[in-house]
Formats: C-alpha cells, sequence, structure tokens
C-alpha cells in the first residue's frame, strides 16, 4: 500500500526515464550490428579505397576485425594490374596489422606494424578486375596519360614495300607546302599588281607633270628685257604655286612608293625558307611512299614504342596518384563523400594541428619469394616504413628496402631502395629497382611478322622525382632471346632463334636452336651471300631477322621518360634496333636510297616550275610597276629642281 | 504504399494523440533533424536520444522523419553549397572544423562533409521556425477538424490497432 501522506512519487513533466532504457537498448543493437557485421564493412571499405588507389578492383577473401586486441587478419588480397586486368599486380595471403585503439576514434587509421606474408607477383586472375565505374579522378588519370601516350609520334616500320616500286602517284602538288607557299606568293604578287595599277590611275601623275613641266619651260624662256619686267612678280607667283603643287605631287607619288617598295620587300623568294619546304615536302613524300627508315634511332622506337608505352604508363600513374594518396602540405583536401542513398558531398580533411594522420602505416614487412632453382631464388622481406596520407604532418618520407629473408643464403638477385619525400612542398621521389631472373615479356613485333621472346633477363628500374620534373628508366637485359614466327603453322615446324639457352641444350629440328648454332648458321648464310627472297617480302624479312638475332649474344633495351610529369618525353634505344638498322643498310640500303632519289626528284618536279613561276611575278612586278613609280618620282624630284633653281633666279632679278 | 500508410498513421496518431501541441511540434522539429540529414550519422544517434528521453511525441517525430525525408533528398544540392561554403569558404569557421575533425568520438560523425555540414546547419536554422509552426497547426488542428471527427470510424479504427497500443507506451502524457 501506498503511503496516502507521501502519495505516488511525481512524474516528470520533461523526462521520460523508459525511453532511456529504450535508447540504450538502441545503443545495443548498434553495438551488436557492428559485431556482426564489422568484418564485412571493414572488407568492403578495404576494398573499395584500394579500388580507387589502384584504378582496378583490389579484393580480400575476409577480414577480421579484433577492437579489443587492436588487431586486424586480411585473408587473400589480390590487386589487380590496372593495365592488365586479367592480371594481378601482386598477392597476398595473409595480412596482419596492430592498430592503434586511441586514433580509431577520430576516424583515424595508424597500423604500427603489418605483416604480409604470401606476397606473389603478376600472378593470372580466373575473372577480370577492370572496374566500370572507376573513381572520377583515377578514371581522369587514365584518360590524360592515355592523351599523352596517344599524342606520342611513334614511327612505324614497315619492311614490306620495300621491294615494291616506288609509285608516285601519290604525290599530289597541292599537298606540298612549297608549291602552296609559291602559288601564294603568285597570287599576292596579283593582287598587289592589281592594286598599285589602280592607284597609279588614281594618281595619274602625268597630266600635273605635263602642267609642271609647261610652267618650267616658261620660266626657262623668260628673258628678262624693260619691256616685260612688269611681268617678273606674277612669274614668280606661278612658280611658288607650282613648287607647291610638285611637293604634293612629290609626296602623293613617294606614298605609293613606298607602299610598291614594302610590297616588293615582303614577295621576295626566301630562299632558306624554301630550302625548309622542300625538305618538309621530300619527308612528307617520302612517309606517303611507306618507305621504311633505316636510321638506328628511329628503329629502336618503331620496333619497341608500344612495349615501352605499356611498361612506362603504369610508371606515370603511380607517379600521379602518389602524389594524390601522399599529398604535400597541410593544406586541408577534399575527396568525394561516403556512398548512401542521399548525395555523397565532399569531405575535407583538416590536418593542421591533427595529432595523428588520417592513416599512417608505421611500418611493415612483405615477405616474398623469388622461384626458381637459381641462386636468386629465395625468400625475401621488404620494409616499408612511414607510409601516411599526410607526410608533412609527419615530416618523415616514406621509405622500403629489400633484404633477404633472415637465414636465407646466396646471392641477391632483388633489390630495392625507395624514398618517397613529400614532407616538403617539392615532392622528390626516388626508386631504385634491380630484379635478376626476371620473366621478360614477349614483344610482338608487326613489322617482322613475329614476336621477340626476351626469355628470363635482368630488369632494372630507376625513378627519379623533383617536383614536376621526372626521369624514368627501366633496362632489360636478356641473353636467352627466342624469335618465334607469327605465322600460322610454323610454330613447331620451323626452326626458331635464340640467342643462348644454355639450360635447354639444342635438339636436332628443334625450335629452340641454340645462338651458337645459328650465329655459326647466320656467318655461313653470310658467307653465302645476300638474304634470301624477294626484297620486303616474308622471306626476306624473316630471314633478315633470324640473322640479325643470330649475331647477338646479348639483347639490351632501354625505356625511358624525361621531362615534365604532365607532358614527358619517350625515349628508347636498343642493341637490336642497331643491328637491324645496319643489317637493312646493309641489305637495301642502296635501294632505299635509290627510292629516297626518286622521290626527290618528283617532289622538285612539282616545285620548281612554280616557284620559277612565282620569282618570274615578282620580277615583272618589280620592273613594271615598281621601276615606273621610281621613275616618275624622280622625274618630279627633276622637276622640283629645275623650278626652285628659276624662281630663285627671279626673285633675285625682282629683288625680292 | 507502405510509407503512405505509415504516414497516414503518423499523421493521425501524432495530431490526435494526447501529447500537447508543444511536444508534438517539438517531436516534428526533432523528427525533422533524422529526414533532412544523413540518417546514418551519429548526430542523429543523439537526436534519437533526445527523442527518446525527453517528453517529446515520438509519432510527431515518425511524422516529421516522413515528411522531411523526402525534402532533404530534394534539398541535397542546397545542403553540399550550403556546406561547401561553411567549409571552405569560411575561414573564420576553420578551427572549429579542425577541432571536430581531430576530436575524438565527435570526427566519427563524419562532421567534415559538406551535406553533413549543410543539412544539419540548415536544420538548426529551420527547428525553430518548424516548432512554431508545426504547433501552431496542431493546436488548430485540434480545435476545429479533430473536434469535428474525433468519433469517426477512421479514427476509432487506428485507435484500436495494434500499433497505437504500442505507441501508448511512448505518448506524451500530461
Amino acid at each position: 500500500m501506498t503511503d496516502p501522506a507521501v502519495g505516488p512519487k511525481p512524474k516528470s513533466r520533461i523526462l521520460r526515464p523508459p525511453g532511456l532504457a529504450v535508447f540504450a537498448g538502441l545503443l545495443v543493437l548498434v553495438a551488436i550490428g557492428w559485431w556482426l557485421y564489422a568484418d564485412t564493412l571493414v572488407e568492403r571499405g578495404f576494398e573499395k579505397t584500394g579500388t580507387a588507389l589502384v584504378g582496378a578492383l583490389v579484393e580480400i577473401e575476409s577480414a577480421h576485425v579484433r577492437p579489443s586486441e587492436g588487431s586486424i587478419r586480411l585473408n587473400g588480397l589480390q590487386v589487380t594490374n590496372p593495365n592488365a586486368p586479367m592480371k594481378n599486380l601482386f598477392e597476398a595471403e595473409e595480412i596482419f596489422g596492430d592498430l592503434m585503439l586511441e586514433p580509431l576514434l577520430e576516424k583515424k587509421v595508424v597500423v604500427e606494424r603489418l605483416v604480409v606474408t604470401g606476397v606473389r607477383f603478376n600472378t593470372d586472375r580466373e575473372t577480370s578486375g577492370a572496374v566500370e565505374n572507376l573513381d572520377p579522378e583515377a578514371r581522369t588519370l587514365f584518360q590524360d596519360i592515355d592523351a599523352w601516350a596517344n599524342s606520342l609520334q611513334i614511327p612505324e616500320l614497315s619492311l614490306q614495300g620495300l621491294g615494291d616500286v616506288v609509285r608516285t602517284e601519290a604525290i599530289h602538288a597541292d599537298s606540298l607546302a612549297t608549291v602552296r607557299y609559291a602559288r601564294g606568293l603568285v597570287h599576292r604578287a596579283d593582287s598587289l599588281r592589281t592594286d598599285w595599277e589602280s592607284q597609279v590611275r588614281a594618281l595619274d601623275p602625268r597630266p600635273r607633270i605635263d602642267s609642271i613641266e609647261a610652267v618650267v619651260q616658261r620660266l626657262e624662256n623668260f628673258r628678262l628685257t624693260p619691256l616685260n619686267a612688269l611681268q617678273v612678280p606674277q612669274l614668280i607667283q606661278d612658280g611658288r604655286r607650282s613648287l607647291g603643287g610638285v611637293t604634293r605631287l612629290q609626296s602623293d607619288i613617294a606614298a605609293l612608293n613606298d607602299a610598291v617598295h614594302a610590297g616588293l620587300s615582303s614577295l621576295s623568294v626566301d630562299g632558306e625558307l624554301i630550302a625548309d619546304l622542300r625538305a618538309q615536302d621530300v619527308a612528307y613524300a617520302r612517309g606517303l611512299l611507306e618507305i621504311p627508315s633505316i636510321d638506328a634511332p628511329t628503329i629502336s622506337p618503331a620496333l619497341f614504342g608500344g612495349t615501352a608505352l605499356s611498361w612506362l604508363k603504369p610508371v606515370l600513374y603511380w607517379a600521379h596518384s602518389a602524389e594524390r594518396f601522399l599529398p604535400p602540405g597541410l593544406d586541408p583536401r577534399n575527396r568525394p563523400g561516403p556512398s548512401r542513398a542521399r548525395a555523397s558531398g565532399t569531405t575535407y580533411d583538416f590536418r593542421q594541428g591533427a595529432e595523428y594522420p588520417a592513416f599512417w602505416l608505421q611500418e611493415a614487412d612483405l615477405g616474398m619469394a623469388l622461384a626458381g632453382d637459381g641462386a636468386f631464388a629465395g625468400s625475401y622481406t621488404a620494409r616499408l616504413v612511414n607510409l601516411t596520407s599526410a607526410p608533412a604532418l609527419l615530416g618523415r618520407p616514406v621509405e622500403i628496402t629489400l633484404r633477404r629473408a633472415d637465414g636465407a643464403r646466396g646471392l641477391s638477385g632483388l633489390s630495392l631502395a625507395a624514398v618517397l619525400d613529400h614532407t616538403g612542398a617539392v615532392l622528390r621521389d626516388s626508386v631504385s629497382l634491380h630484379v635478376s631472373g626476371f620473366d621478360l615479356p614477349r614483344v610482338e613485333i608487326d613489322a617482322f611478322g613475329g614476336v621477340l621472346d626476351l626469355g628470363v633477363g635482368e630488369n632494372t628500374f630507376m625513378l627519379r622525382r623533383e617536383g614536376e620534373r621526372i626521369e624514368a628508366r627501366m633496362r632489360w637485359v636478356s641473353e636467352s632471346v627466342l624469335w618465334e614466327d607469327a605465322r600460322p603453322g610454323v610454330q613447331s615446324g620451323e626452326p626458331a632463334i635464340t640467342a643462348d639457352a644454355p639450360a635447354a641444350p639444342a635438339q636436332p629440328g628443334d625450335l629452340g636452336q641454340s645462338l651458337r648454332d645459328l650465329a655459326d648458321a647466320g656467318r655461313a648464310q653470310a658467307a653465302l651471300g645476300r638474304i634470301q627472297g624477294e626484297v620486303g617480302s616474308e622471306a626476306w624479312v624473316r630471314d633478315l631477322v633470324r640473322r640479325t638475332i643470330a649475331g647477338m649474344e646479348r639483347i639490351e633495351l632501354d625505356m625511358g621518360l624525361t621531362g615534365t610529369l604532365a607532358d614527358p618525353s619517350l625515349d628508347i634505344s636498343s642493341n637490336l634496333g642497331d643491328a637491324v638498322a645496319a643489317s637493312l643498310r646493309r641489305e637495301v640500303g642502296a635501294e632505299i636510297e635509290a627510292a629516297e632519289s626518286r622521290v626527290r626528284a618528283e617532289v622538285n618536279g612539282y616545285i620548281q616550275p612554280v616557284v620559277q613561276d612565282a620569282r618570274a611575278r615578282v620580277d615583272a612586278l618589280t620592273s613594271e610597276v615598281g621601276e615606273r613609280v621610281a621613275a616618275q618620282l624622280a622625274e618630279v624630284e627633276e622637276l622640283r629642281g629645275r623650278l626652285e633653281a628659276e624662281v630663285e633666279r627671279l626673285v633675285g632679278r625682282d629683288g625680292n | 504504399m507502405y510509407w503512405i500508410v505509415k504516414l497516414v498513421q503518423s499523421l493521425a496518431k501524432a495530431l490526435n494523440s494526447e501529447g500537447t501541441p508543444g511536444q508534438v511540434a517539438a517531436g516534428i522539429a526533432f523528427g525533422a533533424c533524422l529526414g533532412l540529414t544523413p540518417l546514418m550519422s551519429l548526430h542523429n544517434l543523439l537526436i534519437a536520444g533526445v527523442i527518446l528521453f525527453f517528453r517529446v511525441s515520438v509519432p510527431g517525430s515518425m511524422l516529421g522523419m516522413l515528411i522531411f525525408t523526402p525534402v532533404g533528398f530534394a534539398l541535397d544540392p542546397l545542403f553540399d553549397a550550403v556546406g561547401t561554403g561553411l567549409r571552405a569558404d569560411t575561414s573564420a569557421l576553420l578551427p572549429l572544423w579542425v577541432w571536430l575533425y581531430n576530436t575524438p568520438i565527435l570526427a566519427l560523425g563524419n562532421p567534415t562533409n559538406t551535406i553533413v555540414v549543410g543539412s544539419v546547419a540548415s536544420w538548426l536554422v529551420g527547428a525553430i521556425p518548424i516548432f512554431f509552426l508545426a504547433r501552431l497547426g496542431v493546436d488548430r488542428y485540434r480545435r476545429t477538424l479533430y473536434a469535428k471527427y474525433r468519433d469517426a470510424r477512421v479514427f476509432k479504427a487506428l485507435r484500436a490497432s495494434k500499433l497505437y497500443s504500442v505507441y501508448r507506451l511512448f505518448r506524451p502524457r500530461v
């Protein structure tokens, strides 16, 4: 029973205590939801961030978050190569990270230590890792890099037309710059002639000259006598009036004369310009007729341009991405907000005065293995320190080093040293990588109708960036080159070329005939004479390539990017290009020289008459209009002299 | 269809409940925050706590949320502009954003996102007018329409529904 004196406890008009319990229940529900879905959320968040960073699909099999232990474990990481969606840049079996808990409350991830095991590079994917809805910034970056790559002029090498008759019908006079220039001169000369003649007609100096001439003659014929002394003042007045007329006429003719001179000087046929234009026309016509260049500096880019681009474009992408994800300075950075039914908006990161950056990987060890039985095979550990989204806040650069795993012995076939210093306003990156026993790619060479398998060799990569300047260089060296003919049905029936294949001794009829055998064969063939087959035919090209490669014990390929990050220049050199150029020069140098002479003659045939016509028109204009106006000016000047002399004489007689 | 039924139910229960017009209006004003701002945000957990712990009308909150959710979607571009203006163009507020971004727990509420900032700021500005307009509306409704139709079958049916029974647990008491 309730004490009637005390009565029931009055209920609050503002608070609703049961609501607190409901709210607590709501919080419990949120906590249960987090407990149930934290792994999935972390997995999705990791995949989304990774995909945005790489520009291709990043997947993990599972994620396990242990907030109480401050740890996270990721299994089955696959990072797609954005330039080859059916390949993984790398895979990792397990990633284990120790997290700092306090920064997590600030929505910041600080990984004290990360251990990655089972790292493998360049593995095959079962499904494509291309991303349709790419992060807008990554998409723009890819588009910019593709636009840069498309703007590069990579020379083409086609040997198929070598044996053909040079057909100069493709050359049209209208397409030659020299012809256009000369025709322009002729047109301008005709136009100026018409203009000047109309001006001369409008000026019409002859009647005025004749009138002044009459006055001058009257003054000259005047002889002073007592009877005509009174005429002197009138004569002086006439003379002075005529002098005024002469001055105006002289001024008009001089103005026309100046205009004519200026016009004629602009019409002069510039010998140097004509020579430059002719050279351009010859180059154009040469390109039109697909006469291959056999200069060594153009052969290597023609052979390896596509390969170099496919390997160096990712370098540009990663250099840009490093700046994007490791930005310098402490200014607020913006990024797209979280995906949700509502608009995402923009999220700003304020790094100024923060205790922790939004992301900081303090140190990571990546265990990887170099496969094979060679001296370089074995376990390696890459160490990465201070990877952060706010390098300026941390004040320390990202450093990556690589060493042999503890306990492993033997030569190191893999070395890596990288420092990404984004702590200041000027970004300074340097990367140096050397891999021995690297599986070098197969290079398709359309001009030769085959594939150059570079086999296993050395890959050296160097990158240096300072501010907006970049220098990247990749060098491949192989001593086990294999040439494969791309013709259907040739794969096993005809011998291929190997530069050196000690691991696979040559067998009779085997594709992998050793370099020594082939070098001997090449020398034997060389001794027999010229390369077999009709010049430019498939057989001829094949034979040329076989013999060229057979004479090489080692193939080196250098590919480089230099210049600004936005628009670097590409340079490629290879001893194979030099050797091919030398072979071509030896075999078809004379033919190409003859074809080029023919083109030069053909171009000159178009150019010569037009240029001569232009010169003749300009000369005629100079003599007809220019000299005529100049003569009129001289005549007026002579009249003026005579008139001034007579007026002076009369003034002296008159005493005025 | 479900949302329409839900809206009608909320409307009827909020307007006809025993809560004062002020409690219903406060509920609508707080519910507007749930509707105008991104729902899964930390500040909305706080708002939910306020709605539950203080004697504001829960159905009123539901009604406010249901009414203002489509408004929020429609006004997202405006919120983005407001948020961008407050975030990027107002250097005087910079210390506030830096503090919010770097303060534990608060940072989890995504306080530097333009939509969150713009919508919360817009709600803060609009909450008082929403409250007074809602109170005026509820008051007038009860004195006119509700007084006339309180015995109508529709209202009786709603009062008899299970949802109404659950709601009674939280209805405002005077």
